[in-house]
């Protein structure tokens, strides 16, 4: 009997939300894979989720690779009393990502993406509010700068240098060490 | 120069632009303010976060003078730069290329040619560091790299030796500890003591060492003086017991004491107290050999260990533990010289019955798991004890391999619901391997399973097709769905499972969810044995998760709703057909299940009085 109460209080907790993304697709997922997203969980403490939770800023295609995210870190922490409620705090999840191995290696093949859709990424997890993901593709783009010269961080990424040589050396004077 | 398509960099509002910098070395950080007009403001970052590495100045200098000296007037000025005079995040990290001797001199300045220039010390004493709140040191250099790779590779399998890894010395009393949060430390070979006085830590939260060496009074001292410490984590950490068998010697000819085995570490017990930590990560760590370190972790909630099942052991199991991986690698031949342990069997379950008030209990054993067999209840009451584990657990899952021969295996996978007899899912994934387990196989990079389960999909390709192959030179209907066709093997009993004094408390009531992963070589193999055990014992089932190492059932699945008439016949494989039929149960449906699964499924109905009118079988998703 006691288990079966549990399982009831189980298919509770299970509460499907939809989201929608800015084309208009519509993604059900449980509450526990939704509320990563803090501004999710925002949304569904004041009650607002009746009839989907549009998203006018993620795209299907960005959307579906955040839900991805967002399934197996939840699930992965799933188990653990209380997990819910401390999915808020981003050391939690940091000290998950360690606890879990399979999170790691999800975590490295997840970044395996193009430039164009790290970044989408990066701007759909500083929009969701999920620590985790903005740190995790934050990183990665962190990295690729790692033991680069300016001129090639310009390349890598595109930046048009927009500064008068004047200005530049000016720059460079100010921050000597940077360019050593 | 053509933009490529989609989002670029530059779409990214200023604030992630900082929040990306403040992952980036400092040096790398602060020249982005010469890209352009707009990156000329964003650094120095709100996050008062300073990173330092050598790697970004190996382009600067050929001597290592000149490098050291540009990395560490970089470092002044990164550290001057800081928002309010103050840096919150600290990281450092020294290369020391081809020369790993370089390190110590970056890191203390100690026997340095150069006397009176900075080091990393100087850097942890600066004021604007005073406060910091996270705090990361480690170091590289071109050996360590190597080794780093080669253990990656195999990090299952090797555990640290004396010596092992660690490429300076770091003083603790050097540790900016004031408000110290977070401390990650990584390749040290030895963190030592203060004489005096104690450092304390009166914020730290999270402590880790990787690849580092450290005595265990030294890490007591750092648990001590830590009241906050929540997270521990031990990566290839060799814990070296030397410094309190020096100080025994010592006293040994003063004390005249009559203890000899102070200078025998065999069969020694160490302990570490951890009492207000609780979440506790240890891998591969490893200590010297003969000695057990006795982990006294009352207030643990989630643990997770890999490495030998002999070289540590809880002190006593904690009452609050959710969550427990447990992951023992195949120790038979580091260990053959220990017999005084006693059987593995014996081992592991005392080390398992500490978890048993965790939720989530995974367990991941590179020996086949025959070796955990007990077959005498008496024996297996005498190691458990009174204390079944009597809470309800959500999740058990054992990862492993059997041995294709005998019932071992059985009596093993019965021990192990006997452990849990109010589990709601259980997850089995099982290879067979052959008898007898090749020991010395172990030198290579994978473990024994990694290789089988690698070799094993390999395999699948090829079942497939082959059963493929089979399945269109069939002649005769596709699918037979009011019975009439005999010919189906009834798969055995499992001969360890049916043991008398088994009684599978948690298949009467509580086992809602069963996945199962296996490698289908033939018809009766250990898998389907156990497929056909849950099927009739597990009396309120509601999903069967199955995965028979090649999906050969669900592929046959779909041919078979592509190719017939829904209403002539039953979508069902042959192998299940065959299964069900033989435990005779009526009726097959498929149907689709709502949301996100795209495969089909079965609905299985019994018609057995005391069972659970229905249950789902679902393709496994791996």
């Amino acid at each position: 009997m006691a288990s079966a109460g549990s399982g009831d209080e189980k298919a509770a907790a299970a509460a499907m939300i939809t989201l929608i993304s800015s084309d208009n697709e519509k993604f059900e997922v449980t509450e526990a894979t939704a509320t990563l997203s803090q501004t999710i969980r925002h949304m569904i403490e004041d009650g607002c989720t009746d009839g989907g939770v549009p998203l006018p800023n993620v795209t299907s295609k960005i959307l579906a690779r955040v839900i991805e995210y967002c399934k197996k870190h939840a699930t992965a922490a799933a188990g653990e009393e209380g997990s819910s409620s401390s999915f808020s705090d981003a050391a939690f999840l940091e000290v998950d990502r360690a606890f879990l191995e399979e999170l790691e290696e999800f975590d490295d093949a997840f970044l395996e993406v193009d430039r164009a859709t790290l970044f989408d990424l990066i701007l759909a997890a500083n929009y969701l509010d999920i620590k985790g993901l903005l740190n995790l593709t934050c990183q990665k783009v962190a990295d690729s700068v790692k033991g680069k010269t300016p001129e090639q961080i310009r390349e890598m990424y595109n930046i048009v240098n927009d500064l008068t040589p004047e200005e530049e050396a000016e720059i460079r004077r100010e921050t000597q060490w940077a360019f050593e | 120069m053509a933009a490529p398509p989609g989002r670029s960099l530059s779409d990214l509002p200023d604030e992630l632009l900082q929040h990306i910098l403040g992952f980036a070395p400092s040096k790398e950080a602060a020249s982005t303010a010469v890209l352009s007009r707009r990156w000329r403001g964003l650094w120095p970052t709100p996050a008062r976060a300073v990173s330092l590495d050598t790697r970004s100045y190996s382009a600067s200098s050929n001597t290592s003078g000149g490098l050291r000296a540009a990395f560490f007037h970089g470092a002044d000025a990164a550290i001057a730069a800081a928002h309010g005079g103050s840096v919150a995040r600290l990281a450092v990290h020294v290369d020391g290329g081809d020369t790993a001797s370089t390190i110590q001199n970056f890191m203390s300045g100690y026997n340095s040619w150069m006397g009176g220039c900075s080091c990393v010390t100087d850097v942890l004493a600066h004021p604007a560091t005073h406060a910091v709140e996270e705090l990361a040191i480690g170091a590289t250099s071109n050996s360590n790299l190597r080794s780093a790779a080669a253990a990656d590779r195999g990090c299952e399998l090797t555990l640290p030796d004396q010596g092992d890894g660690g490429l300076y010395y770091l003083c603790m009393g050097s540790i900016p500890s004031k408000s110290l949060r977070t401390l990650r430390i990584a390749s040290c070979s030895d963190l030592k003591r203060p004489p005096q006085p104690a450092t304390v830590f009166p914020c730290l939260e999270l402590l880790q060492l990787q690849e580092c060496t450290v005595s265990l009074d030294t890490l007591q001292d750092m648990i001590a003086a830590s009241p906050h410490l929540a997270t521990l984590q031990l990566e290839r950490v060799f814990l070296t017991t030397l410094f309190r068998r020096l100080r025994l010697a010592r006293y040994y000819y003063e004390w005249e004491s009559n203890d000899d085995e102070a200078f025998d570490d065999d069969g020694r017990v160490e302990s570490l107290c951890c009492p207000d930590v609780t979440a506790l990560v240890l891998l591969n760590c490893g200590h010297p050999k003969g000695v057990t370190i006795e982990l006294d972790v009352p207030r643990v909630r989630r643990f997770r260990y890999r490495g030998c099942i002999h070289d540590f052991r809880l002190k006593s199991p904690p009452p609050d533990m959710r969550r427990a991986d447990l992951h023992f690698i195949d120790d038979s031949n580091v260990h053959y010289y220990r017999q005084d342990f006693g059987p593995t069997c014996d081992i592991f379950w005392h080390f398992v019955k500490n978890f048993r008030n965790a939720k989530v209990l995974k367990l991941k054993l590179d020996f086949p798991i025959d070796d955990i067999a007990v077959a005498d209840k008496k024996r297996y009451d005498e190691i458990m004890g009174e204390n079944l584990f009597c809470n309800l657990f959500d999740l058990v899952e054992m990862d492993g391999q059997h041995r294709r021969n005998g019932k071992d295996a059985g009596v093993a996978i019965g021990n192990l619901l006997q452990c849990c007899p109010a589990v709601r899912e259980l997850r089995l994934n099982l290879i067979a391997v052959d008898t007898p387990h090749n020991r010395w196989r172990y030198s290579t990079h994978q473990t024994h399973s990694e290789r089988s389960r690698k070799y094993l999909d390999r395999k699948a390709q090829l079942d497939f097709r082959k059963s493929v192959g089979h399945f269109m030179r069939r002649k005769d209907p596709l699918v037979v769905s009011t019975g009439g066709d005999d010919k189906f093997e009834v798969p055995s009993d499992i001969p360890g499972l049916s043991d008398k004094w088994f009684n599978f408390n948690c298949l009467q009531f509580y086992l809602r969810r069963v996945s199962l992963q296996f490698h289908m070589d033939k018809f009766n193999c250990f898998g389907v044995q156990l497929l056909k055990f849950f099927f009739e014992r597990a009396r309120v089932l509601e999903e069967m998760h199955v995965d028979d190492g090649n999906k050969k059932l669900w592929n046959h699945m779909n041919r078979k709703i592509g190719g017939c008439s829904p209403r002539s016949s039953q979508p069902c494989s042959e192998f299940l057909w065959g299964v069900s039929k033989a435990l005779g149960v009526k009726q097959i449906n498929s149907s689709k299940i709502s949301g996100t699964c795209s495969y089909p499924n079965l609905e299985v109905r019994r018609t057995n009085p005391w069972s659970k009118g229905s249950f789902t079988i679902v393709p496994l998703d791996r």
